[in-house]
C-alpha cells in the first residue's frame, strides 16, 4: 500500500489546496510533505513485491525494483528538496497556490510512472506529469513564459502522438499484454521492430531532450520558477529515460544499426548542446543546454548497450546511476542560482564550493559521483571488445572537456552577469540547497553500496586520477587561452535560446506575412461549409419554387397521362 | 420465471407518464411538476437498474404486442439495449436537475418538461426495441419530441434551426421509412439477432441487401451526424444548454449511431456485411467525419458551436470503431457510446453554466474565467481532456480499443487517424484551457451570485461535477467489474466468439 500512498499523496494534497486559501504558511510546505515519503522510502532501499491493482484503469501494476529505486531516489529527493526550496522562493507570489497545485500533479506523476509495472498505468502518469507541468513553465505568466509554453505544448502533444501510437504497436505485438516487462521482448521479436524503436525514442526523447526534438527544452526549463525548473531538467527529464529503457529490447536482441543511431544522435547532442550552450547568456540556459549534452551521453550508453545485450545486468544499473548522479547534481545547480542573489557575503565562499563542486561531479573530477558514473559507463565500453571501443572513450573524455567549458560559461555568467531577480529568504533556499548539495556528494555512492547495485567501486590509481584530471586541466587551459586571446566578437557570440524553433518560428512568421491565409476563414469557406451548401438545397423558398413550377406542368394530360400509364406499366411488370 | 414482463413497459412508461401528466398540469405549478420528472427520472433508474440486476442473473425479459398481422410490437433487453438504457436513464436524471436548474423562472416550462419527459421515452424505447419496426416507431417519436426543445426560446434563431432540424431530421426518417418498408417486404418482421434471415437472402439477392443497407445506413447516417448529413447539428446548438446536452450525448445522436450497431451487427450480421464490403465505405466516412468535425470546430469561435462540431467528430469514432468489423475496434466503439456521451454531456453543462453565470458565449471572451467558476471550468477541463483522450478520463479507454481494434483487424491507418484526430481535438480545447487558467482577465467578472454558496446555483453546478466525476471514475476504474467495459465486452463475445 505504501506505493500506492507515495503517489495519492501529492494528488490528495493538490485537491487540500483550494481548501487552504487562507493558510499560506501550511501550503507552502505541501511540496516537500508529498515528496518525503517517496525520499525516505527510496534511501531506506527497501525493494517491494508487484502490486496488483485490478480494477484501476485496465489492471494497474505497481512495483519498487533496483532499477526503478534508484529513479526513486533521485525523485523523491529533489521534489523534496525543489518543494521545501519553493516554500520560500514562492512566498511573495501571489499565484503561489496554483504553482503548488500543478507542482504536486507534476509530482504524483513523476512518482507514478516510475512505480508502475504495466504500459496503462505508465502512460497516465507520463501524461499527468506533462500536462500538470505545463503550469510550472507558464507560471510567471510573461510573454516569454507563454511563448515557451505554447512550444513546450505542442512538443510534449507531438511526444504523446508518437508514444502512444509506439504503444499501439507494442501491445499488437504483445498480443494484449500490457505488462511493462513483456514489452521489450515483444518489441524484440516483432516485425515492425525499428518503426516501434523509432517512435519510442521519438516520443520519450521529447521529454529526454533527444536530438531532433530536444529543442524545447532550453526555453521551457529556465522560464520556470527557479524550484521547477530544477525539477524539470533533474527529475522530469529522466521519465524520458525510464521510457526508453521500458521499450528498447536491451538486453534482448542485439540491434546494431539502432544502437550506431542511438550513439551518433547521443554524442551529437552531448557536443552539440555544449557548442549552442557556450553561446548563451543566461545561466539557467546554460544549465538547459547542459542537461541535453548529459542525457546525450546516457543516450551513447543506452546505444552502446543496445548493440551488446549481455552486457544489459550492468550497464542498466550504470545508466541509472548516471541519471542519479546528474540529477542530483544538475538539481543543486539550478538551485544554486536562485540562492545566490539572497547569500549574505559571508556565506559566499561556501555558496561557490558547492557550485563548483556540483559543476566537478558533472565534468567527472575524481572522487565525485560523476567519476563514479563515467568509470561505470567506461568499464561498460572496455567490455564491448569492439572496433570502437578506442574511439568511444576517446570521445567520452573529450565530452568531459567540453562538459567543463559549458560548466565554466555557467559559473562566470552566474558570477558576472546580471543578478537573477530575488526571491525568498537565505534560510528559505539556502538550506534546502545544503541538503541536496550533501546528496550530490554522497548519494551516488550510497546507492552503489546500499541499493547492492552490481557495480564496482572504482580504486583511484595514479592512473585513474590522470584519467578525470587531465580533461579538467584541458578545459581550463582552453578556457584561459580563449579569454586572453580570443577576439572579442568571440567572446560574444549568441544563438538565440531554443536554437532550431526559432528559425522555424521565423519560417512561419515569414510564411504566414507572404500568404493571407487563415484556417479559420479556410474552414468557414462556403464551399467546405456543407451547413450553408445544405441549408441553401432546403432552403424553403428555392424548394417551394421548384414545387410551384413543377405543379402546373402536372397539369398537363399529356403528362399526367404519361406518368400514370408508366405506373400502371411498371406495377404489371412487378406483378409478372 | 416468473412473470416480469410489466418490466420494460414499465421502464418506458416511467418517462411517457410524468410527461403527459405534466402537460395537464398549469404553468406555475412548479412543485408537483418538479416532483412528477424527479419521481419519473429516479423510477427510471431504478427500474433499469432491477432490469439490469435481473439480466445479469440470467432472467429473460420480454415484452410483446400484435399491432397487426405480423407486426409486433416488441420489448427486451440484451446486453446492447442496458448498455443504451443505462446511459439515456442515468444522464437523463442528471440533466433533469440540471434543466431545473436551468430554466428556473423562464416561460413556457410544461412544454419544455413535458416533451423532455417524452424524449427520453423514446430514447429508452429505442434501446430495448426488439424489432426494426418497434425501432423504427421510437425513432421517430425521437424526432417529433425533440423538436419543441430546439426551438423552445422561440426565436428567429431557434425556429430556423429548428427548421433545419425537421428538413434534415424527418428526411433522413423518409429514408429509413423505405429502408424499413423494403426490409419488411423482403424478410419479414426482423427481430434484432435473427441475422439468418438475412443471411439466407445473401446469395441471390445480394444487389438487393447492399442497396437496402445503403438506404437504411443513410437513413441513420443523418442523426449519426455522419458528414455530409450533419448539418442540424451545429445548428442545433441554439437550444437551450440541458437540450444541447441531451441531444448530444445522449438522445438523438445516440440513437443514430445506436441503430448503426443494430442494423450492422443484428439485422445483416457482421459476416453478411463485410462480404458485401460495405465496411469499408462506412470506415472511410467515419474517417472523413472525424477529421472534418475536428477541423470545422477549430474555426468556431463560439463554445457551443465548437463543441457541436466536436460532437460530430467524436460520434463519427463509434461508427468507425463498427465499421472496422473486428472485436476490439468494436468493443471500442461501444464504450465511446457511453464514454462519449458522459464526458460530452460535462462540456455541455459547462458551456451552459459560464452562458448563464456569466454571460459569456465566445470562447475569445474567456481569458481568466477559471478564477470566477474553477469548479465549472475544472469539471470543463476534464470534459476536454477526455475528449482529447487523455488518461485518465474515460476517453482515453475508448481510443485505446479504437486503435488495438484497428491494428486487428489490420488496419494500421486507424492509429494514425486516431492520433490526428487527439492531436486536432487538443488544438480546439486546449487553448480554451489555457485562456481559462492561465490569461488574465480581461475584465472584472460579474461577481454578482446567484448562489450564496457556490460559484453558480448548485443544481447547474452539481451536475456537472458528478459528470465530471463519472468521466474520471470510468475511466479510472475501466477494469473493474460493474463498468461499461464489462458490459461491452459481454456484448461483443455475443458477437465475435473469440475476440
Amino acid at each position: 500500500m505504501i506505493l500506492l500512498t507515495i503517489i495519492h499523496l501529492p494528488i490528495l494534497l493538490a485537491c487540500l489546496i483550494p481548501l487552504m486559501r487562507r493558510q499560506p504558511v501550511l501550503c507552502g510546505w505541501l511540496g516537500a510533505l508529498a515528496a518525503l515519503p517517496a525520499g525516505v522510502l527510496a534511501w531506506s532501499g527497501l525493494l517491494w513485491p508487484e502490486l496488483l491493482f485490478p480494477d484501476l484503469f485496465l489492471g494497474s501494476v505497481l512495483v519498487l525494483d533496483p532499477l526503478r529505486l534508484v529513479f526513486l531516489a533521485l525523485t523523491g529527493t529533489l521534489w523534496t528538496t525543489a518543494g521545501w526550496y519553493a516554500r520560500s522562493y514562492l512566498a511573495d507570489d501571489t499565484q503561489a497556490e496554483r504553482f503548488q497545485f500543478f507542482f504536486l500533479l507534476s509530482m504524483a506523476g513523476n512518482f507514478g510512472l516510475i512505480l508502475a509495472a504495466d504500459l496503462i498505468t505508465f502512460y497516465g502518469f507520463f501524461v499527468l506529469m506533462t500536462f500538470a507541468s505545463y503550469g510550472l513553465v507558464v507560471h510567471s505568466g510573461n510573454q516569454e513564459a507563454h511563448r515557451a509554453g505554447r512550444i513546450y505544448i505542442i512538443m510534449g502533444l507531438i511526444g504523446e502522438v508518437l508514444l502512444l501510437s509506439a504503444m499501439f504497436l507494442a501491445v499488437d505485438a504483445t498480443g494484449g499484454e500490457l505488462r511493462l516487462d513483456a514489452i521489450a521482448p515483444a518489441v524484440g521479436e516483432s516485425a515492425q521492430r525499428g518503426l516501434i524503436c523509432t517512435l519510442a525514442f521519438l516520443g520519450f526523447g521529447v521529454k529526454a531532450g533527444a536530438i531532433p526534438v530536444y529543442f524545447w527544452l532550453p526555453l521551457a526549463h529556465p522560464v520556470a520558477p527557479t524550484p521547477a525548473s530544477a525539477v524539470l531538467s533533474g527529475a522530469m527529464i529522466k521519465a524520458g529515460l525510464l521510457g526508453w529503457l521500458h521499450f528498447l529490447p536491451l538486453g534482448e536482441q542485439a540491434l546494431p544499426t539502432g544502437s550506431a543511431v542511438l550513439i551518433l544522435l547521443g554524442f551529437g547532442a552531448a557536443f552539440g548542446a555544449v557548442a549552442l550552450g557556450l553561446c548563451q547568456q543566461n545561466a539557467k540556459t546554460i544549465l538547459a543546454y547542459s542537461s541535453i549534452s548529459q542525457m546525450g551521453l546516457m543516450t551513447v550508453l543506452l546505444g552502446t548497450s543496445l548493440a551488446h545485450p549481455a552486457l544489459w545486468p550492468v550497464a542498466g544499473p550504470t545508466l541509472a546511476l548516471f541519471a542519479l548522479h546528474h540529477g542530483l547534481a544538475k538539481g543543486a545547480l539550478f538551485l544554486g542560482t536562485g540562492v545566490l542573489p539572497v547569500c549574505p557575503v559571508r556565506w559566499q565562499r561556501w555558496f561557490w564550493a558547492g557550485m563548483i563542486l556540483a559543476a566537478l561531479a558533472l565534468a567527472g573530477a575524481p572522487l565525485t559521483s560523476g567519476a563514479l558514473a563515467k568509470y561505470g559507463f567506461k568499464e561498460i565500453i572496455y567490455q564491448t571488445d569492439g572496433s570502437y571501443a578506442g574511439l568511444l572513450l576517446l570521445l567520452l573524455s573529450l565530452s568531459s572537456v567540453t562538459t567543463t567549458l559549458l560548466l565554466a560559461k555557467f559559473l562566470r555568467v552566474l558570477w558576472r552577469g546580471k543578478p537573477p531577480p530575488a526571491h525568498g529568504s537565505f534560510h528559505g533556499l539556502g538550506i534546502p540547497w545544503a541538503a541536496l548539495m550533501l546528496l550530490v556528494a554522497l548519494g551516488p555512492y550510497l546507492a552503489v553500496v546500499h541499493f547492492n547495485l552490481p557495480l564496482t567501486l572504482p580504486e583511484y590509481t595514479p592512473g585513474l586520477w590522470l584519467d578525470g584530471l587531465w580533461p579538467i586541466g584541458l578545459a581550463l587551459l582552453i578556457l584561459v587561452f580563449f579569454l586572453r586571446f580570443a577576439p572579442k566578437t568571440w567572446r560574444t557570440a549568441s544563438v538565440p535560446p531554443g536554437d532550431g524553433v526559432v528559425l522555424f518560428e521565423r519560417l512561419i512568421t515569414s510564411i504566414r506575412s507572404k500568404i493571407p491565409f487563415s484556417w479559420g476563414d479556410w474552414w468557414d469557406h462556403e464551399f467546405l461549409n456543407f451547413t450553408t451548401l445544405s441549408d441553401r438545397i432546403i432552403d424553403f423558398e428555392s424548394t417551394r419554387s421548384v414545387v410551384n413550377r413543377i405543379e402546373p406542368r402536372l397539369g398537363v394530360w399529356a403528362v399526367f397521362g404519361f406518368i400514370l400509364i408508366s405506373l400502371i406499366l411498371g406495377f404489371v411488370l412487378l406483378l409478372l | 420465471m416468473t412473470d416480469q414482463s410489466w418490466l420494460l413497459p414499465a421502464i418506458v412508461g416511467s418517462s411517457l407518464g410524468p410527461g403527459i401528466l405534466i402537460f395537464f398540469l398549469r404553468e406555475e405549478q412548479v412543485a408537483p411538476r418538479i416532483a412528477l420528472n424527479l419521481f419519473g427520472a429516479i423510477l427510471k433508474v431504478l427500474l433499469v437498474g432491477v432490469a439490469m440486476h435481473g439480466f445479469f442473473q440470467g432472467e429473460n425479459y420480454e415484452f410483446r404486442y400484435a399491432i397487426a398481422v405480423d407486426l409486433e410490437f416488441h420489448l427486451r433487453v440484451d446486453a446492447l439495449a442496458l448498455l443504451f438504457s443505462v446511459l439515456s436513464s442515468v444522464l437523463w436524471l442528471v440533466t433533469t436537475f440540471y434543466a431545473i436548474g436551468y430554466l428556473k423562472g423562464s416561460p413556457n416550462r410544461r412544454r419544455f418538461f413535458g416533451f423532455f419527459s417524452i424524449c427520453v421515452t423514446a430514447s429508452t424505447g429505442i434501446a430495448l426495441a426488439g424489432n426494426v419496426v418497434t425501432f423504427f416507431i421510437f425513432y421517430e417519436f425521437l424526432t417529433l419530441a425533440t423538436y419543441p426543445l430546439v426551438v423552445h426560446q422561440g426565436t428567429k434563431k431557434a425556429l430556423e434551426a429548428g427548421r433545419t432540424y425537421l428538413f434534415y431530421t424527418i428526411g433522413g426518417g423518409t429514408v429509413l421509412f423505405v429502408g424499413v418498408v423494403w426490409l419488411f417486404v423482403l424478410a419479414g418482421s426482423v427481430e434484432f439477432g435473427q441475422t439468418e434471415l438475412l443471411g439466407e437472402l445473401s446469395g441471390e439477392q445480394q444487389l438487393q441487401l447492399m442497396l437496402l443497407f445503403c438506404v437504411i445506413l443513410s437513413g441513420l447516417a443523418v442523426k449519426a451526424a455522419l458528414v455530409p448529413l450533419h448539418g442540424w447539428l451545429p445548428a442545433a446548438m441554439v437550444a437551450p444548454a440541458p437540450v444541447s446536452a441531451l441531444l448530444h450525448a445522449v438522445a438523438v445522436v445516440k440513437a443514430g449511431v445506436f441503430g448503426i450497431v443494430r442494423i450492422i451487427y443484428d439485422v445483416f450480421g457482421i459476416d453478411l456485411v463485410r462480404d458485401m464490403g460495405m465496411l469499408y465505405p462506412l470506415a472511410g466516412i467515419a474517417a472523413l467525419t472525424i477529421v472534418f468535425g475536428s477541423l470545422r470546430a477549430i474555426a468556431q469561435d463560439d463554445l457551443k458551436r465548437r463543441l457541436a462540431y466536436s460532437t460530430v467528430s467524436q460520434l463519427a469514432y463509434i461508427s468507425l470503431g463498427v465499421a472496422l468489423g473486428g472485436g476490439l475496434a468494436t468493443l471500442g466503439a461501444l464504450v465511446h457510446l457511453v464514454h462519449q456521451g458522459v464526458m460530452k454531456i460535462t462540456l455541455f453543462f459547462c458551456a451552459g453554466i459560464i452562458a448563464e453565470t456569466v454571460k459569456v458565449h465566445r470562447i475569445s471572451e474567456m481569458n481568466g474565467i477559471g478564477r470566477r467558476l474553477p469548479l465549472t471550468m475544472g469539471a470543463f477541463t476534464v470534459g476536454a481532456l477526455g475528449m482529447i483522450g487523455l488518461p485518465p478520463v474515460a476517453g482515453f479507454i475508448s481510443k485505446w480499443y479504437l486503435g488495438l481494434g484497428g491494428l486487428q483487424v489490420g488496419y494500421g491507418w486507424v492509429v494514425p487517424l486516431l492520433l490526428l484526430s487527439s492531436l486536432l481535438n487538443a488544438i480546439y480545447f486546449l487553448p480554451i484551457l489555457k485562456r481559462a487558467w492561465f490569461c488574465p482577465p480581461d475584465g472584472e467578472w460579474e461577481t454578482h451570485r446567484s448562489s450564496p454558496r457556490w460559484e453558480t446555483p448548485g443544481m447547474l453546478l452539481f451536475p456537472a461535477l458528478i459528470t465530471a466525476a463519472l468521466s474520471v471514475a470510468l475511466g479510472l476504474f475501466a477494469a473493474s467489474d460493474w463498468t461499461v467495459v464489462k458490459i461491452a465486452l459481454e456484448i461483443v463475445e455475443s458477437w465475435f466468439p473469440h475476440p
